[in-house]
C-alpha cells in the first residue's frame, strides 16, 4: 500500500443507538414504561460484551412491552437527540456517491424513521421487526389511524441482530452484489465484531466510551462531533470533491478533528499514512 | 324478492339515480336533508345516503329500526355517531378518494393566488388602477420554498406531487404513515420541524379528536415569520381567531382558506383580511368529483345491500385492496369455529384469544376476530349481531380479546388457532383451516384431532374410549331414524377420553339427547345446527 495514501470506503454502515444518536432506544422506551433500571442494566451488560444479547432481548422487551405509538415516540427521540454532525456528514457521504447504511440492533420502527429522516433509504436500513397484537384497545375502529399506535409489543422476531455475534452476517446481507470496500463505525461490542467483515472498523466513543471498543478498533473517534468519519472513508480525494460545496464545512471540521487528539489510531503506520494524507502542502 | 328502500337526503346526480330505478328491487325515496324530515322517512329505509349537511346521530337511528347502510358522500364522518350506528349493527360507509384530485388542485389554486395576491390585483385592475403601486402587488414564487404537508393521505400526497413539479422542496408531517410508501423526495418530520422550516403549511389530515384545534396560538407561533397558510380541510383543526391574529400582526404573510369551523363562517375572524383569500367550501366541487360521487356511492350502496361486496365501510375490518369475495370464506370459518366452541361452553366465556398462521391468514387477524365473536354470540343475542358490531359487544359483556403466539395446537401452515378461556378456567382450543381456501375444516379441538365440515346439524359427543360405542350409538339414532352422514372421532389415546363429532342429515329429538346422556360411556352430548349460507 502507498504509505502517503489513505484508503477509502465505500460502503458505510453506521450503528443507530450511541452512534448517529445520543441514547439507547431501548432504554428510552424503559423510561417511558418507568422501568429503566432493569432494563438499563441488561443493555449495559449486552454492550459491554458481559451478556450475549439474545438473553437480554427478549427479557428487555418482555419487560416493556412498548406499543407501536411508543416506539414512533422514540423515533422522534432519536432525532432530538442525533449527534453532532450526523446529519451533515451522511449528506456529504451521498454527495460523494457512498452506499449508506445502518444496522441497527434496536427496534424496526423507530430507526426505520429516523434513518428515512437522515436520508437514508429504508431498504438499507436493518434493525429488529416486531410483531404487535392487533387486537389491542378498541382495535374495532378501524377508521382511526391512532388505533394502530395503541397496538402492543406481541413478539420479536429473532434474528442475527438480536444475538451479539449477528452483525457480520447482516452487513454480508445488505452489501450483497454492491463491490467495494466497507467501512462500520459504532460503539458497542455487538458492531466490534464486524471486524471481520469489513475493511475498517471505527470505533465511536463520543457518546459513550467502552474500554473493550476502544482497546480493540482500529480507529477510535472520541470526538462528540462524528464528522471525522468523512476524511477516514473518503480521504483527501473526497475533499477535492467537496470543496466549494455546502459539505466543506463538515468536512473540513472531520479533518481537523482527525488530525487532533480527538481520534486515535491503535497501529501507528496507519496513523502516520492518515497524517500525511491530509499534509500534503498544496 | 326482498325490497331494499333507499332514502337519498342531498344532491345526487340523474345519472346516479338511473342507476338505482334500473334495480328492480330497489325503492328509491327523495328528502330535504333536514333532520325533522329524514327521521320521519326512517323507517322503512334500508339504506340512507347524506352528505355534511345533517347530523345522523344516536337519536335519529332509533327511528330506523331497518336501516343496514349510512353511506355519506364526502371522506368525512364527523357528523355520524359512529359508535351508535356501529352498536346497532348498521355499515357506515364513505366515499375516500373521489374528491382528492379536486381538493388537492383546489390547494394549489390557494396557494398560487395568496402568494400572487391574485383577489387583490384583480380587483384593483377592475376598479381602474393598472399598475397602482408595485411594490404592493408583488408577489412570491413557490419555487425553491419549502411546503409542510400536514397528513399525508390521498390529498396530501396529491398535493406533493404537484409542488414537486414545482421545484419546492416538501416536508411531511403524518405520525401513521408507513415508512415505505413515500416518496423519496418527501421528507417526513416532526410536528414542530415542520412548522419551523416551512414557506407553506397546508393542512391534510380528517377532523378526529387528535387533530381538532391542532393549530393553536401555540403551534402557528412555532411557524417561520412570513410564511403562509393553506387549508382545506377541515375548519376545526385550525384556532381561527389565533390565525387571525398572526394574519394581522404580520407573523404571517398570507393564508388561503376553504374550509371554516362554523359554515357558513358569518362569524368568522378570517372572512375580510387583507392577506386572507377564502373561497366557500368548494374544495371537492368540481365537475367531475361531482358526478364521480354520486355514482361511487350508490354503487357502494347497492353492492353491499345485495352482499355483493363492502367497500369503504369504515366499521368492518375490511382489508385495502382486498375485495369482500376473498375475505368472505375466512369469515365464515371463523364464525363456525365459534358456533361450534360456544356449544362446547359450558360456562360464561372470560377470554377469547387467536392466533392466525401461515401467509394465507396473514394480515386477516382483525376480520377473523370479528367472524369468531359473531360465532360465539350468535348463539346468545340471535339475529341482533352482526359483523359489524360483534366486537362491541363482546367488550360489552367484558370478554378479553388478544391476539397469541405459539398456542399449542396442530403444526399444520395457514391455521386459525382459537383459544377460549372460561369462567371455570377451562381451556378449549380449536384449530381451523380452509381447503383450497373455500371449504371451512376443523381440523383439531382440544388435543383430538379431527376433520370434518362444520355445518348442517352436527353432534357433539364427548366419550370414554372403549369398545361398543359406535355400535350402541348407531343403534340408538337409527331405532331414532335419524341417519348419521359423517362420524369424526378423536382420542387422547387408547382407552382415554374421545370426542366425536357427527353430521346428521336431521336433528335430533330431545330425548335421544338425554337417553344418549344416560349412557355410561357417554361424558357429555348437544346438538346444534349450522346454517351453511
Amino acid at each position: 500500500m502507498n504509505k502517503d495514501r489513505w484508503a477509502t470506503y465505500d460502503l458505510i454502515f453506521f450503528d443507530c443507538d450511541s452512534t448517529l444518536s445520543t441514547i439507547e432506544g431501548i432504554d428510552e422506551l424503559a423510561k417511558l414504561k418507568g422501568k429503566e433500571g432493569r432494563v438499563g442494566l441488561l443493555t449495559n451488560k449486552a454492550m459491554d460484551g458481559d451478556l450475549d444479547l439474545s438473553d437480554v432481548y427478549g427479557k428487555r422487551l418482555q419487560a416493556i412491552r412498548p406499543t407501536r405509538g411508543q416506539l414512533k415516540i422514540v423515533e422522534e427521540r432519536y432525532a432530538e437527540t442525533i449527534v453532532e454532525d450526523a446529519q451533515e456528514v451522511i449528506a456529504a457521504l451521498h454527495f460523494l456517491g457512498k452506499k449508506v447504511f445502518i444496522i441497527s440492533g434496536g427496534l424496526v420502527d423507530a430507526v426505520r424513521g429516523f434513518g428515512r429522516r437522515l436520508g437514508v433509504a429504508p431498504q438499507n436500513i436493518r434493525a429488529v421487526e416486531l410483531e404487535y397484537n392487533e387486537l389491542s384497545g378498541e382495535w374495532w375502529h378501524y377508521h382511526e389511524p391512532k388505533i394502530q399506535h395503541e397496538q402492543r409489543y406481541l413478539e420479536y422476531i429473532a434474528d442475527s441482530l438480536t444475538i451479539s455475534s449477528g452483525k457480520p452476517n447482516i452487513i454480508n446481507e445488505l452489501a450483497g452484489d454492491s463491490h467495494g470496500r466497507r467501512f462500520m463505525v459504532g460503539d458497542g461490542s455487538s458492531d466490534l465484531a464486524t471486524q471481520t467483515v469489513v475493511d475498517l472498523f471505527v470505533g465511536y466513543g463520543g457518546v459513550v466510551s467502552r474500554d473493550k471498543v476502544k482497546n480493540e478498533s482500529a480507529v477510535f473517534i472520541q470526538s462528540l462531533s462524528i464528522a471525522p468519519v468523512l476524511p477516514l472513508v473518503a480521504g483527501k480525494l473526497g475533499y477535492e470533491k467537496v470543496k466549494n460545496t455546502v459539505h466543506q464545512a463538515v468536512y473540513e471540521k472531520g479533518i481537523h478533528l482527525a488530525l487532533s487528539q480527538a481520534v486515535l489510531f491503535k497501529d501507528t503506520t496507519s496513523h502516520e499514512t492518515f497524517t500525511n494524507t491530509f499534509n500534503i502542502q498544496e | 324478492m326482498t325490497q331494499y328502500t333507499i332514502l337519498i337526503a342531498t344532491e345526487v346526480t340523474e345519472e346516479a339515480k338511473a342507476l338505482l330505478r334500473a334495480a328492480d328491487d330497489i325503492i328509491v325515496k327523495e328528502v330535504a336533508p333536514k333532520t325533522a324530515v329524514v327521521r320521519d322517512n326512517l323507517h322503512d329505509a334500508h339504506a340512507l345516503i347524506t352528505r355534511d349537511e345533517m347530523r345522523v346521530d344516536a337519536p335519529m337511528l332509533e327511528h330506523a329500526p331497518n336501516l343496514k347502510v349510512v353511506a355519506r358522500m364526502s371522506v368525512g364522518f364527523h357528523n355520524v355517531d359512529v359508535e351508535a350506528a356501529t352498536k346497532r349493527g348498521i355499515l357506515i360507509m364513505n366515499t375516500p378518494g373521489v374528491s382528492a384530485i379536486a381538493a388537492g388542485e383546489h390547494t394549489l389554486t390557494l396557494m398560487l393566488a395568496v402568494s400572487r395576491r391574485i383577489p387583490t390585483v384583480h380587483n384593483s385592475l377592475r376598479e381602474g388602477y393598472w399598475l397602482l403601486d408595485r411594490s404592493r402587488q408583488v408577489g412570491t414564487q413557490l419555487y425553491d420554498k419549502t411546503i409542510g404537508l400536514i397528513g399525508l393521505g390521498r390529498v396530501g400526497a396529491i398535493v406533493a406531487q404537484r409542488c414537486l413539479a414545482f421545484g419546492m422542496t416538501i416536508l411531511a408531517y403524518d405520525p401513521y404513515i408507513s415508512e415505505d410508501s413515500v416518496d423519496d423526495r418527501i421528507q417526513l418530520v416532526g410536528f414542530k420541524e415542520l412548522l419551523q422550516h416551512s414557506d407553506f403549511v397546508s393542512l391534510h389530515v380528517p377532523l378526529t379528536r387528535e387533530t381538532e384545534g391542532m393549530l393553536n396560538a401555540e403551534s402557528i407561533a412555532q411557524m417561520k415569520i412570513g410564511a403562509r397558510f393553506i387549508n382545506t380541510a377541515h375548519g376545526l383543526i385550525v384556532d381561527e381567531h389565533a390565525l387571525a391574529e398572526a394574519l394581522k400582526s404580520g407573523h404571517l404573510a398570507g393564508a388561503g382558506i376553504d374550509a371554516f369551523s362554523e359554515e357558513p363562517p358569518y362569524n368568522s375572524p378570517l372572512i375580510g383580511l387583507d392577506n386572507v383569500v377564502h373561497t366557500p367550501h368548494v374544495g371537492d366541487n368540481t365537475v367531475e368529483a361531482t358526478q364521480d360521487i354520486s355514482l361511487r356511492v350508490v354503487r357502494q350502496v347497492l353492492d353491499a345491500l345485495h352482499d355483493k361486496d363492502y367497500r369503504n365501510v369504515i366499521n368492518l375490518p375490511m382489508l385495502p385492496g382486498v375485495d369482500y369475495e376473498t375475505i368472505r370464506p375466512y369469515m365464515r370459518l371463523a364464525e363456525r369455529m365459534g358456533l361450534l366452541l360456544h356449544s362446547l361452553s359450558r360456562t360464561p366465556i372470560r377470554r377469547v384469544a387467536l392466533e392466525v398462521r401461515g401467509n394465507d391468514m396473514s394480515g386477516l387477524i382483525k376480520p377473523l376476530t370479528v367472524g369468531v365473536l359473531k360465532g360465539l354470540l350468535q348463539p346468545i343475542l340471535g339475529a341482533k349481531v352482526n359483523s359489524v358490531n360483534a366486537p362491541l359487544l363482546a367488550n360489552e359483556r367484558g370478554w378479553q380479546i388478544t391476539q397469541a403466539k405459539g398456542l399449542r395446537a396442530a403444526a399444520y401452515s395457514n391455521v386459525i388457532n382459537l383459544q377460549v378461556t372460561l369462567d371455570d378456567g377451562e381451556i378449549i382450543t380449536m384449530t381451523g383451516a380452509l381447503l383450497d381456501k373455500s371449504e371451512p375444516y376443523v381440523i383439531q379441538i382440544n388435543q383430538y384431532r379431527m376433520n370434518f365440515v362444520p355445518h348442517g346439524h352436527l353432534l357433539l359427543m364427548g366419550s370414554y374410549d372403549k369398545p361398543g360405542v359406535i355400535g350402541r350409538v348407531g343403534t340408538l339414532l337409527s331405532e331414532n331414524n335419524v341417519n348419521i352422514a359423517g362420524w369424526y372421532t378423536g382420542r387422547a389415546g387408547p382407552g382415554g377420553n374421545t370426542l366425536s363429532v357427527l353430521t346428521l342429515d336431521e336433528a335430533l329429538p330431545e330425548n335421544v339427547i338425554y337417553e344418549l346422556e344416560q349412557l355410561d360411556f357417554i361424558r357429555h352430548a348437544h346438538q346444534l345446527w349450522i346454517n351453511s349460507d
